[in-house]
């Protein structure tokens, strides 16, 4: 096990006053706090903080911790000193940062193990990626995790282990499901893990909510005349029909197409005008008669004439 | 490999006590009272809605990360909330340029 310089974790004098620690503590949260932060090892830095704080903050535990002796140098080897008692240094780990997070070895070898107040295991955040066919039918997905246990020897070594989770038919982008009880193991029970959902892209389907959307393209002549469109959807095809006069950048609602709920989304039909590539003399001339019978000015609204 | 495990999917819909919202939140039932009066949580008149889970743990992380007091963590909590909403705008916008 290894030292850890708390002092030099917090970035202060051996000799700091209480207020001293609490405002270098309240500058590096800031600095590294999950959830606001964006630096890289936030998460790791910000643990590594909580627990130097944990101990500086507290008169007992710091006045222990430096009755250690100021010639030890970071990540220097490290084992506690015969007739070391834990308990006399205040109630093992009393956690102000982390709700039963893990400090360090060199942490529970001064302080103990335990958990502070309820003693339940930490909650964790899983990301798992599906796919907008799974959010639509539901899946099975094995989920393959890494989670620290402790050992025969009550020490913290990662295990890990395999799950399979249901994904119900219709999640969403960002939704997260809670799996109780399959967080980080505690004393008094695991905490429980949360899976947040992300869908990835599709190839057609563009996501918004429960709403999907998806381009067609139509000849000019369907657009013009009506048509009868084959169109996909999650749950298979269906025919929709083209009215005549459709412009490219009009939508058409299949309701109800879209993703599963309570009140399931809607499929949104994109119709994009695609002209057909004029490869040919016959082509050029059939573009001609167009041009010359139909009288057609798209621009004649701006009066630029 | 395990059996199938069934979670619960925190959308508009499901619900959660205020036992649970505690005991899984970390926070004690003041704790969640001082949230409360702060609007963060719109309680039901069957509970809480489940997606108040992961925020009021976001709040208790921020509340005692950052050591500060809950107004503070409220304010943090709208922007962070407005970061993540512009986040989706982005990402939506982006899939519509493919």
């Amino acid at each position: 096990m290894q030292y850890r310089d708390y002092y030099r974790i917090m970035g202060v004098e051996r000799t700091a006053s209480a207020e001293d620690i609490k405002r270098a503590y309240r500058k590096l949260a800031r600095r590294y706090h999950p959830d606001v932060s964006k630096e890289p090892k936030a998460e790791e830095r910000f643990k590594e903080i909580g627990e130097a704080y944990e101990v500086l903050r507290d008169p007992e535990k710091r006045a222990a911790y430096d009755r250690l002796g100021s010639q030890w140098q970071p990540d220097q080897d490290f084992t506690p000193p015969p007739g070391w008692a834990r308990t006399a240094h205040g109630n093992a780990a009393g956690g102000h940062v982390f709700e039963g997070d893990n400090f360090s070895d060199f942490f529970e070898s001064l302080f103990g193990g335990g958990r502070r107040g309820a003693a339940r295991g930490s909650d964790e955040v899983a990301h798992l990626t599906i796919t907008l066919e799974e959010a639509f039918h539901g899946a099975t997905r094995p989920l393959r995790l890494t989670i620290p246990r402790h050992d025969a020897h009550g020490r913290l070594a990662p295990e890990t282990r395999t799950l399979n989770v249901r994904i119900p038919k219709g999640v969403q982008q960002g939704q997260q499901i809670r799996l109780a009880g399959q967080g980080n193991p505690g004393p008094a029970g695991a905490g429980d893990l949360y899976l947040e959902i992300a869908i990835a892209p599709h190839a057609l389907y563009r996501v918004d909510g429960r709403d999907l959307y998806l381009t067609a393209p139509v000849s000019p002549w369907e657009a013009a005349l009506g048509a009868r469109l084959k169109v996909p959807t999650l749950a298979g095809t269906v025919e929709l029909r083209l009215p005549e006069g459709s412009q490219s950048g009009q939508k058409l609602r299949l309701k109800g197409r879209g993703m599963p709920g309570a009140t399931p989304g809607d499929q949104y039909v994109l119709i994009e005008i695609v002209n057909p590539k004029v490869d040919s003399e016959h082509a050029r001339e059939l573009y001609r008669t167009l041009a010359r019978d139909l009288a057609f000015d798209p621009r004649a609204h701006w009066g630029a004439t | 490999m395990s059996d199938i495990l069934e979670g619960l999917l925190l959308d508009e819909y499901a619900v959660v006590t205020r036992a649970e919202l505690c005991g899984s939140g970390r926070v004690t039932p003041e704790e969640l009272d001082a949230l409360d009066a702060l609007g963060l949580l719109s309680a039901r008149a069957e509970g809480y809605p489940a997606a108040a889970l992961p925020l009021v743990r976001r709040a208790a992380r921020l509340k005692r990360g950052l050591d500060t007091d809950w107004e503070l963590v409220a304010v943090i909590m709208d922007l962070l909330r407005e970061i993540d909403a512009l986040r989706n705008e982005v990402r939506r916008l982006k899939a519509c340029q493919r």
